[in-house]
């Protein structure tokens, strides 16, 4: 080929150009990565061991429910065409979530099964503590999407995409104190879904009613 | 060697030299895209690799009502059957955009060729800008599924036109008949494919064929009424398959149109927060496109031109070429600016075909505009600059001549600088876990037998890296935090670098673990560059909890 190309003068101009000023930007290119290039130092100190710093309530383990416990959580099936109405409440029976258990839980193993797979279902609410340092667990099955956002704006983001996991799946977040806003996307319609959400065992959610709760 | 040599050459000798040039540009892509292929790389791929799983067991993954990757079978079993040629590798992963990536440039210079003058030097200039084009090489070396969908409607574009221009001929030969219904059928199983691969190709080969139908018509004219069969062969062979996949997708998912309503209702669930009530500001997202193809775009310190500076000239050359308009040779200009439309009008469809009308209105890629979409501008804008730098008589002045000499230099020392900084981002990004996925099978393998703790992110690319289809190799959990207090030892991975649009800071810092209570070990530091994706160097912990009794009262803070 290369023999051939030889012959060619129509394309000299081209050949040599284009050759040329590319190989002046890949050298340009390297050199530029090179000058970037300084390792990052190796940091060898052992984080320092703080013990039982924070105690972690599995919500398994049968524990008696804190008094303090308070959340809200709703509940609305959700489909394109819904969307430009306002959303639908659906009583979800039993209640969204038990307030007499340590964590919000939202259990829609049967109900999940009876919205047709054209739908996905979306819960919005909002939870509110004042313990420092508290951690939010989710735990779930199948694909969701779920979004803490303060008023602040800080936002802690936990998303779970596959759709084949048959498994338990447990993902958990620090979230400062402060009041957030809950948004659950449950995706994948179909099977056996359960949501829960649960935190320290100290977490106080805050009871009061708010505007903010109703649906948009 | 030098007689092999010599015979090669006198086979070429009385053959068209811009074809051995063209052959040799493509060779010279697929040897570089071979040499440089990175893997995966993209926060999008685990949705492509866990359908992957089901098909290395043998089975196709399930349809839901939501998704995307599923539906699309030209994809996901071309990269399945690499998988299982190479192994879970790199090139193994990505073979099918090396080999349909390296074909991009032959396929755009042979649409120029076909309608264009013999002797026109604009299919081999196109060629080489397609080859140095920086997001097309780059996008081709990772699972980038545009890649492959440009490649088949190009291929498709080509056969159409092979066919409509035998259908135009006369008179016709009875082995021009044969040779034309042949191209009608591949055009179609093309196209077919294409749609496989992704939605898109519809939108898209409806413009490029558009295109090609409106050159082909400018040069040869309609063809006889009776000879439409041909075309209506090209039809069936694309609607006949797709119509089965389509009743093969009601069955599955209750819709006819299951694919494109999955995909719809996907990213529904990502509506803007202001898009009901009519607070949702699209200034910013109408700028997203524009900024990816004219200005540097990627991390701090690593902005690059996605495109080149090839979109700059273009747009010089398109309002040069407009003022000129008369002047222009008649067969250039018309494939000037059909050319010159079809990118703007592929445009203009990305940045407004609309997802939703009601209640208001919402432009498509509402939820951040992947700069991979883009990708599909790159033939016709390559075609456009290639036939406007090559009219035939307007550089033969020794000054314009210079004067394009330099343009292409400046373009090509720019592409070249860009390919190298892009292609260094995507490789070094992945470069933690790569060797985090060798270590552990090798000297780290006692310590990976234990429980894993892992970010989700770095799971996601870990397990990638393991391979990810073989479900019995080694998981690493992908929760970011667990109660670990009466758990057994386990291995805690910190740090490491982060793909593209992920941050660097999701990655678990050491300091979190003291939170854990219990004996921290660490076990090695991988080494790595300071980089905006790298803000700490991977590590290996062995944590021993402290055993605790689940049950005991919370400690106030």
């Amino acid at each position: 080929m290369i023999p051939h190309l030889s012959l060619e003068p129509r394309y000299r101009w081209l050949l040599w150009t284009c050759c040329a000023a590319f190989l002046i930007g890949v050298a340009m290119g390297v050199r530029a990565i090179r000058t970037e290039s300084a390792p990052l130092p190796i940091p060898n100190a052992i984080p320092r061991l703080v013990q039982d710093d924070i105690k972690l309530d599995h919500p398994l383990s049968g524990d008696p429910p804190p008094a303090n416990l308070r959340g809200n959580l709703r509940v609305w099936l959700y489909s394109g065409r819904e969307l430009a109405e306002p959303p639908l409440a659906v009583a979800v029976q039993p209640p969204v979530f038990d307030v007499s258990t340590p964590w919000l839980k939202a259990l829609v193993d049967e109900k999940i099964s009876h919205i047709p797979r054209a739908r996905s279902i979306k819960m919005r609410g909002w939870i509110s503590f004042s313990s420092p340092r508290t951690m939010l667990h989710l735990r779930s099955e199948n694909g969701y999407r779920v979004r803490f956002r303060n008023a602040l704006g800080a936002e802690c983001s936990l998303v779970h995409w596959e759709d084949d996991v048959t498994e338990d799946f447990a993902c958990g977040a620090f979230v400062e104190p402060g009041r957030y806003e809950i948004e659950i996307d449950y995706f994948c319609a179909g099977g056996n879904g359960f949501f829960e959400i649960w935190g320290t065992p100290e977490i106080q959610f805050d009871p009061a009613p708010d505007p903010r709760d109703a649906p948009r | 060697m030098i007689a092999r040599i010599q015979q090669i050459r006198r086979w070429l000798a009385p053959r068209d030299s811009d074809l051995s040039i063209l052959v040799a540009i493509t060779l010279v892509c697929l040897l570089a895209r071979w040499i440089f292929a990175i893997g995966t790389a993209l926060p999008d791929d685990p949705g492509y690799a866990c359908p992957l799983g089901f098909i290395f067991r043998g089975e196709y993954p399930s349809l839901g009502a939501q998704g995307q990757a599923e539906f699309r079978p030209a994809w996901l079993l071309p990269i399945g059957a690499s998988l299982r040629w190479l192994g879970w590798t790199a090139h193994g992963m990505v073979l099918y955009p090396i080999i349909t990536g390296g074909f991009l440039p032959l396929l755009t210079a042979l649409w120029l060729r076909r309608n264009l003058p013999r002797g026109s030097q604009a299919p081999v200039v196109c060629a080489v800008i397609l080859a140095c084009y920086p997001v097309l090489f780059v996008d081709s070396l990772m699972w980038v599924i545009e890649v492959p969908l440009i490649f088949w409607c190009l291929l498709c574009v080509n056969l159409f036109g092979c066919a409509y221009a035998g259908l135009a001929e006369s008179p016709l030969t009875a082995r021009k008949h044969l040779s034309w219904i042949g191209f009608s059928i591949l055009a179609g199983a093309a196209f077919s494919v294409a749609y496989q691969v992704k939605i898109t190709a519809l939108p898209l080969l409806g413009i490029w064929l558009t295109t090609e139908v409106l050159l082909q018509v400018e040069r040869r004219g309609w063809p006889a009424r009776r000879r439409w069969i041909a075309l209506l062969l090209a039809a069936a062979v694309f609607l006949l398959p797709s119509l089965g996949v389509q009743l093969f997708y009601q069955a599955k998912t209750g819709h006819f149109f299951g694919n494109i309503q999955a995909e719809m209702r996907m990213y529904a669930v990502k509506l803007p927060e202001n898009y009901l009530n009519g607070n949702l500001r699209l200034h910013d997202l109408y700028l997203q496109y524009v900024e990816q193809l004219l200005l540097p775009f990627g991390p701090a310190g690593f902005r690059v031109l996605l495109h080149g500076i090839w979109m700059w000239i273009a747009l010089g050359l398109g309002v040069a070429a407009g003022v000129l308009w008369r002047r222009l040779p008649a067969p250039e200009r018309t494939m000037a600016f059909v050319f010159f439309f079809s990118a703007l009008g592929l445009f203009l469809f990305l940045e407004f075909w609309p997802f939703r009308l009601r209640p208001h209105y919402l432009p498509i890629s509402f939820d951040g505009r992947p700069w991979r979409y883009t990708d599909v501008l790159a033939p016709p804008i390559a075609a456009f600059t290639a036939v406007v730098l090559t009219l035939p008589g307007v550089f033969d002045r020794w000054l314009l001549g210079a004067l394009r000499c330099g343009l292409l230099g400046t373009c090509l020392g720019i592409a070249g600088y860009g390919m190298v900084i892009r292609y260094h981002q995507f490789e070094d990004s992945t470069a933690d876990y790569r060797q985090a996925a060798v270590a552990s099978t090798t000297w780290l393998k006692s310590y990976c037998r234990l429980p894993q703790v892992i970010d989700e992110d770095g799971c996601e690319q870990f397990t990638e890296m393991l391979g990810w289809p073989d479900k019995t190799s080694f998981q690493p959990s992908r929760s970011r935090f667990l109660d670990l207090r009466n758990s057994p030892p386990v291995c805690i991975w910190t740090g490491g670098a982060r793909r593209e649009a992920m941050s660097a800071d999701a990655a678990w810092s050491p300091d979190r673990m003291k939170l854990l209570g219990g004996d921290v070990v660490l076990i090695h530091t991988f080494a790595g560059l300071r980089r905006p994706w790298r803000s700490r160097l991977l590590q290996l912990w062995l944590f021993r909890p402290t055993k605790v009794d689940s049950h005991d009262p919370p400690s106030q803070p």
